[in-house]
């Protein structure tokens, strides 16, 4: 049952950042539109609206609120931010933000021709606004391409040692193609998908090799190691467990990236910028 | 080297008296039959003098009992929301106290008293709380006949130590403005110290106290500087301070004989984007020094300047005395998010020693005379990308470190790791994290042993969970983990590890120890399952 709530909240959400194609286009120098959330459970916290009445609200508040509260709702010069605002955290349904609106009030400020039905609508556009403002946004994709090929170039081949392992006309043959400029940016620092590097793909992953008392050496995934057992899937399939006591067995770990991790320790950020830019260029 | 798990029944010892009041001379200088406070005592050291369990008999211990924690509400419940039928799985990240033979810990918006000799559940409590960001609780606080603890959803509840029973509650912040509260409370005299935080919808936050007897609040510290206050000018405007950050996530020191309160903050608001917020920021990623009689600020330290990384300083400000060039002086040290150890004169704030902890942070451009790092602007972060590290995470975190006055070394759980930090809104007023963060690595896990007057790394031991909790004795200890589910005990002088326990899961609290019964215990929880340790 919790799962199921789980989905469905994760759902609406997706759904939710999907209408935010109302963020999705919006005015030059606001951020572009992006998943909110940081997950169902976050989002859980706040009421999902439906993405039909978060569209309307996005055109009712542009005709009706955005002169005076700003673009997005972010206060303007007549209004304050609505985003952030109690009334909105408070309310519930439009309830409380159709109270206000309807009050004395915000009468003296000026006379809100909406209908109550509009009023509903806008809130839900202002609930997902508190969604979004929760999140992290999304990596301005046309904006990171700010290298210089050429430089790349030159450091794929010099300093940076690239072309001891990679050709633009062998395994990184069609790069570009396969991925957005971001992710061609994360790869090339490290090309383990996923924070920490996790998600690698098999033959990119750390082997361990484990030399027994008796000298013999055996090779494997690192499954488990700690300083008190170790445990490995072997080259035939099999997993097996040793127990260890001051580093006995010796266990080393290598790890086929080696290379990324040294660079990533030395890249500058232009060169970094540069590398992505020449990447971009192996369509 | 694996020692056995056995169940040891201790019969007939649940027949004593539960629930005895604490007195505050009791946390000034706790007994060792005790552990009054988050930190143990008001030090935030995570050190025992206890020594029964040492580096030669520590191979003899053995478990003593488990419980599984259930979280199925009992008699004792409050708060505005409907009766759960349960409040999930229990997941400990608080210290346990100890006191006559109780302990007392907190889960998910529920507090349970627990016999220290069976781990039997004596008495729960349940708070029926709005939805509120769960970071995870740290603990209670106890004064006299009651207990304190906070709510995810901002109230402080006060409840009868015998009974369970609710005495109080009162809000602190309004959840509807995504605030939360995660801090374990910490008495002094008359004062509940308490912190509020929210780090999603940019909101100012505050450290408070309350009157342990009616509740009432007694004075409030913003922790972003308001109109008014020194500090203000580090900020463009009014509104960047009202939505400024700042948490108060983390349970805070004091030293009696100063009378000084030391509240590590949070990181600024908005998170990555510090665009509408330019200046230093105060008082956020910072140590304050505040009178607890009156809530006004003695010093400060800021640990990270105009922060736009995430890195808070919601780790222990630990309070030690040691001798610098031949004179004794009163230390504040501290591991921050950013991978500096910093040591302050905590007389006065001044800095005494900035160095990393771990290799590699290329954020900054170098160390000022005053101690502060002089950040690189280019290593905020960029639309395009900047390569950093460490990453968001840091390289440490709130897992407690601990100091060992015995051996003149400082424990911390490190990471290393870079990761490529992007701004996403450039908005002239961003809102909530406005960045994140993608690809990079985590290259390295390590508990390590700096030593305090050089600042130097004494000993490192590889793990695989980087940041963890710590508890240090007068035994040669420190008790840590390994983040592959083994509950472990290092050599304090040169951390080699001496005895070990798998756990069904890793330790996720702040172990901790006391004696009973003529016996020395070390407690530590592992998710949903608490384990006591004893001698054989």
């Amino acid at each position: 049952m919790r799962s199921k709530i789980l989905f469905a909240v994760a759902g609406a959400a997706a759904l939710l950042v999907t209408i935010a194609g109302v963020e999705a286009q919006p005015p030059a120098g606001a951020p572009p539109a992006g998943p909110g959330g940081r997950g169902p459970g976050r989002v859980g916290r706040f009421k999902v609206y439906s993405p039909a009445a978060v569209t309307r609200g996005f055109a009712a508040y542009n005709s009706t609120c955005g002169y005076c509260h700003g673009e997005r709702g972010k206060g303007g010069k007549a209004g304050p931010d609505l985003v952030f605002s109690e009334v909105t955290l408070h309310d519930e349904d439009g309830v409380q933000i159709t109270a206000r609106v309807r009050g004395a009030e915000h009468a003296k400020a000026g006379k809100v021709d909406a209908t109550d039905a509009q009023l509903v609508d806008i809130a839900a556009y202002l609930h997902s606004r508190v969604i979004y403002a929760s999140g992290r946004g999304d990596v301005r994709m046309s904006e990171v391409l700010v290298g210089n090929a050429k430089a790349g170039e030159t450091y794929f081949n010099g300093a940076g040692g690239c072309a001891k392992c990679h050709s633009p006309e062998g395994n990184l043959k069609g790069v570009a193609s396969k991925y957005d400029v971001a992710t061609l940016q994360d790869r090339l620092v490290m090309p383990r998908a996923g924070r920490g590097g996790r998600g690698a793909a098999a033959t990119n992953n750390p082997y361990a090799t484990i030399t027994l008392p008796s000298g013999e050496k055996l090779k494997g995934a690192p499954i488990r190691v700690t300083d008190f057992d170790v445990t490995l899937r072997l080259e035939d399939g099999s997993t097996k467990t040793w127990a260890r006591n001051r580093g006995i067995p010796k266990v080393e770990i290598t790890d086929p990236l080696q290379a990324h991790i040294d660079i990533m320790m030395k890249l500058s950020d232009n060169d970094m910028h540069n590398l992505t830019a020449y990447l971009a260029t192996m369509k | 080297m694996r020692t056995p798990l056995f169940l040891i029944a201790l019969a007939g010892a649940t027949t004593l008296a539960w629930g005895q009041a604490l007195p505050a001379s009791a946390i000034v200088n706790p007994k060792p039959d005790s552990w009054p406070t988050f930190h143990g005592d008001y030090s935030g050291r995570h050190y025992s003098s206890l020594k029964e369990i040492n580096a030669t008999t520590v191979h003899n211990l053995t478990l003593a009992w488990v419980n599984q924690i259930s979280m199925t509400p009992g008699a004792n419940v409050g708060g505005p929301g409907p009766v759960p039928a349960s409040q999930g799985f229990a997941n400990t990240r608080c210290a346990p106290l100890m006191v006559d033979g109780v302990l007392y810990i907190t889960e998910p918006n529920t507090v349970l008293a627990i016999d220290a000799r069976t781990g039997r559940e004596i008495w729960k409590y349940t708070w029926r709380g709005l939805p509120a960001f769960a970071l995870g609780n740290r603990g209670v606080a106890i004064s006299g006949n009651w207990v304190f603890f906070e709510t995810y959803d901002n109230h402080l509840v006060s409840l009868d130590i015998k009974t369970g029973k609710e005495r109080w509650h009162k809000q602190m912040a309004d959840v509807k403005r995504d605030y939360f509260s995660s801090v374990s409370p910490l008495v002094i005299g008359n004062h509940v110290i308490t912190g509020v935080g929210g780090d999603f919808l940019d909101v100012p936050n505050y450290a408070e106290a309350y009157d342990p007897e009616t509740g009432e609040r007694q004075w409030r510290f913003n922790t972003t500087a308001h109109e008014g206050d020194p500090g203000f000018n580090t900020w463009p405007n009014k509104n960047a301070v009202e939505h400024g950050g700042g948490g108060v996530w983390y349970p805070p020191t004091y030293d009696p004989e100063l009378n000084l309160l030391y509240i590590p903050t949070g990181n600024a608001n908005p998170v990555m984007a510090g665009q509408s917020r330019e200046g230093d920021n105060l008082y956020t990623a910072s140590v304050v020094a505040l009178n607890p009689d009156t809530g006004k600020m003695v010093w400060y330290f800021q640990y990270s300047p105009h922060d736009t990384h995430d890195w808070d300083a919601a780790q222990t400000p630990v309070l030690l005395n040691a001798t610098i060039d031949g004179k004794p002086r009163k230390l504040l040290a501290q591991a921050h998010r950013s991978g500096l150890f910093f040591v302050l004169d905590r007389t006065n704030g001044k800095s005494i020693l900035t160095a990393p902890f771990v290799e590699n942070l290329n954020w900054y451009k170098g160390i000022a005379p005053n101690g502060q790092p002089i950040r690189d602007p280019m290593k905020e972060p960029q639309v395009a990308g900047a390569l950093t590290s460490p990453n968001s995470n840091g390289s440490t975190g709130w897992p407690n470190p601990a100091y060992n006055p015995d051996t003149g070394l400082f424990y911390v759980g490190t990471s290393q790791s870079y990761t490529i930090f992007y701004k996403t809104d450039t908005d002239p007023q961003p809102e909530g994290y406005s960045g994140t963060e993608r690809g990079g690595a985590v290259i390295k896990t390590e508990l390590r042993a700096i030593d305090l007057k050089t600042g130097k790394i004494a000993w490192k031991h590889a793990t695989n969970n980087g940041p963890q909790s710590l508890l240090t004795t007068a035994g040669n200890l420190v008790f840590g983990s390994d983040g592959s589910g083994n509950f472990i005990a290092f050599d304090a002088r040169n951390g080699e590890p001496l005895w070990h326990a798998g756990l069904i899961s890793n330790p996720s609290n702040a172990p901790i120890t006391y004696m009973l019964d003529g016996h020395q215990y070390v407690l530590v929880a592992g998710g949903e399952n608490m384990y006591a340790f004893r001698l054989q």
